[in-house]
């Protein structure tokens, strides 16, 4: 199926540019990983609703430079196509390009120029609860796309503060990142978000180490929203269920699963060299390793290397748990 | 099952939507309209690495029987079966 067929009723008359006739006069900041993140073209009632929601992290516009300018912009409903969204899993279409993302979806439209790091935003959500989702799934988008150029990623993931210092577990649905976020909290320890985490470079040192930040996105934990704060990276987990354990992974292994959690980006071709570039950098500096761990075992003491000698570290196999077609 | 190629002379390459990097002698196998991952071993990571458009599937047995120490024969039989399961998968086609 051709870009945006799935979404609206006229996929060949997608906006043109960065024109249209603005929500509103609002402009603001958000001050979010990879930013700042410029907005204008926004009504005073959907700001207010994009200020509750991502708290201390919306500002003015000063005038100073933004890292991503976006405009936002009405767009006729019946540009869209009808569509029960009743029990429908939230997805949108995506035309990568080289120099452009073009994005459709559920009441909204977007271009992402990742050259003049300038974005539109087209919305039909008239009411700010719609607005807000819509709002939030492009927000997302140009995120990642941000994280990638910056060289980081950002990860479907979960991320506990320990010691002052992130570890991230990284798996796919019923892996465990809200189980392990739970059993994190009981011993005292702080999620920073059990949905989405950004890993970025740390920019002070010799790009080798990396930071984490919780990003303002919807999750079951640590969705309050609150001021940034980046947390030198410790740790990559994949979790998967079964008795306590740590096993490495191989460097293949661990960008090939790394990628399928890099949501928004990973399905771009003329983004994924860069991608996996990035990923070869973090995984040379963290290397990952796969977590299995049962409900009734603390499993803190390997994550962060504390386990004494006979724990399940000390008996890593060869085999790294690979998968392989040959 | 797909069927190897008829001829073993026929160039082989990777599918548009297939991205392919060499990472510790492993591969790692993205299938972009799939959104699907896949880690190789050495060997087959050299195997889809040598299917670049240009290698017929003769080429790449001369080149694995040149670098390992292996029975051409059996070079020629994993090679064939792992070609097959390559075009199975879609990850490779035929140069036409």
């Amino acid at each position: 199926m051709t870009f945006g067929h799935t979404f609206l009723r006229h996929p060949d008359r997608f906006p043109e540019g960065f024109a249209g006739d603005p929500l509103g006069d609002e402009r603001g900041r958000l001050d979010v990983v990879g930013g700042p993140y410029a907005f204008s073209g926004i009504s005073s009632s959907h700001w207010a609703t994009l200020a509750q929601r991502f708290g201390p992290l919306v500002g003015p516009d000063d005038g100073s430079p933004a890292a991503v300018s976006t405009e936002v912009f009405r767009i006729d409903s019946d540009a869209f196509l009808p569509r029960q969204v009743a029990g429908w899993i939230y997805t949108f279409d995506r035309d990568p390009g080289p120099r452009e993302t073009r994005l459709a979806a559920l009441d909204w439209v977007g271009r992402i120029d990742l050259e003049l790091n300038r974005s539109a935003l087209w919305t039909c959500a008239s009411d700010d609860e719609s607005f807000a989702c819509a709002f939030e799934n492009f927000f997302r988008t140009l995120v990642a796309y941000r994280l990638l150029a910056l060289g980081g990623v950002l990860f479907h993931s979960a991320c506990v503060e320990s010691s002052d210092k992130a570890h991230l577990f990284l798996g796919h649905s019923g892996a465990g990142k809200s189980t392990i976020s739970r059993l994190s909290q009981a011993t005292e320890r702080t999620v920073l978000s059990d949905d989405m985490n950004a890993v970025v470079p740390d920019p002070v040192g010799d790009g080798r180490r990396f930071l984490v930040e919780k990003l303002p996105f919807t999750g079951d934990l640590g969705r309050q929203p609150g001021p940034r704060q980046a947390l030198p990276l410790a740790s990559v987990s994949r979790l998967r269920q079964g008795p306590t354990q740590l096993r490495p992974l191989t460097s293949a292994s661990a960008v090939a699963f790394l990628l399928t959690c890099a949501p928004f980006v990973n399905g771009d071709p003329h983004r994924s060299d860069r991608l996996v570039d990035n990923l070869e950098k973090l995984i040379a500096a963290h290397p990952p390793r796969e977590l299995t761990f049962s409900l009734d075992e603390d499993p803190w003491p390997l994550i962060e290397g504390t386990a004494g000698p006979g724990d399940p570290l000390s008996a890593w196999p060869n085999d790294a748990g690979k998968s392989t077609i040959l | 099952m797909t069927k190897p190629p008829k001829t073993s002379s026929t160039p082989l390459r990777r599918r548009s939507d297939v991205r392919f990097r060499l990472i510790d002698r492993e591969g790692v196998v993205l299938r972009q309209d799939a959104g699907e991952t896949l880690v190789l071993n050495e060997v087959g990571a050299r195997i889809l690495d040598l299917l670049d458009g240009s290698n017929s599937l003769d080429d790449v047995v001369q080149a694995l029987h040149d670098e390992y120490e292996a029975d051409l024969e059996a070079i020629t039989s994993d090679v064939e079966a792992f070609a097959s399961e390559l075009l199975e998968l879609g990850l490779v086609e035929q140069v036409s």
